[in-house]
């Protein structure tokens, strides 16, 4: 991730703030995503490996 | 999933790496309303008696691993109703089953629908009941290796359905869901 360090801290708590996140699409095509979802609800999905 | 200010609002953590949510299920699961099932999912209808069953998947295929929703609406004749999951002894709950070619899928935790009280006057048990048109959104895991190929669903709702006056011995529905395995990436 860009912008945020997150490494060695805690991931947010229900009621924090989601920091905030740069990631290429799948165009790769830098996305703000704060930016992105504007005033809407998100869903953020981490998946630890993709293939099994 | 976070709110509309960008905070937190719900987490949700998997308990297994290998086991992930299908799209439409992980949204039932953090919304805790059902997230509904596509045109083109796999479905089936079937009747017992005074309770029909439609049965449809929240996805047209499966991966290997992956959780998927089954949405089971359950449509009980006027004037009957079937016991809800909690029963007392002697009485058959409502209950979700599901058997597969190969085998390999299975029903994870049920968040039931909620139920009503019912009295029979002269007994003293209470039931708890389902009148009406009932929605079931029940998680099926599909613990399957990849390139398995279509995985042939039995699903089967057992229950038992009462008037106020008389009831049907214990039935069962049974419908039969063919899901073709999706091609990986």
């Amino acid at each position: 991730m860009s912008s945020t360090t997150l490494a060695g801290s805690e991931a947010p708590k229900v009621g924090d703030p989601f920091p905030d996140v740069r990631l290429p699409d799948q165009s790769g095509r830098a996305v703000d995503l704060h930016a992105a979802r504007g005033a809407r609800r998100a869903l953020v999905v981490f998946y630890r490996s993709a293939k099994w | 999933m976070l709110d509309a200010d960008g905070r937190v609002e719900r987490s949700l953590a998997e308990e297994n790496y290998r086991v992930r949510s299908g799209g439409r299920r992980l949204l039932t699961e953090l919304l805790g309303t059902s997230a509904g099932a596509p045109v083109d999912a796999p479905s089936a209808t079937a009747r017992e008696a005074v309770v029909s069953a439609s049965v449809r998947l929240d996805s047209p295929t499966y991966y290997a691993y992956q959780r998927l929703g089954l949405q089971i609406d359950l449509t009980i004749a006027p004037g009957w109703h079937i016991y809800g999951p909690m029963t007392p002894d002697g009485y058959t709950p409502l209950a979700v089953t599901v058997t597969s070619v190969p085998a390999g899928v299975r029903v994870g935790p049920i968040a039931w629908p909620a139920t009503r009280p019912f009295q029979v006057a002269g007994l003293d048990d209470g039931f708890a009941v389902y009148d009406g048109t009932v929605r079931l959104d029940v998680p099926v895991e599909f613990i399957i290796q990849r390139d398995s190929g279509e995985a042939g669903l039995e699903v089967t709702v057992a229950f038992q359905a009462c008037s106020a006056t008389e009831c049907f011995a214990p039935a069962a529905i049974t419908a039969a869901l063919a899901v073709p395995e999706a091609p990986t990436l």
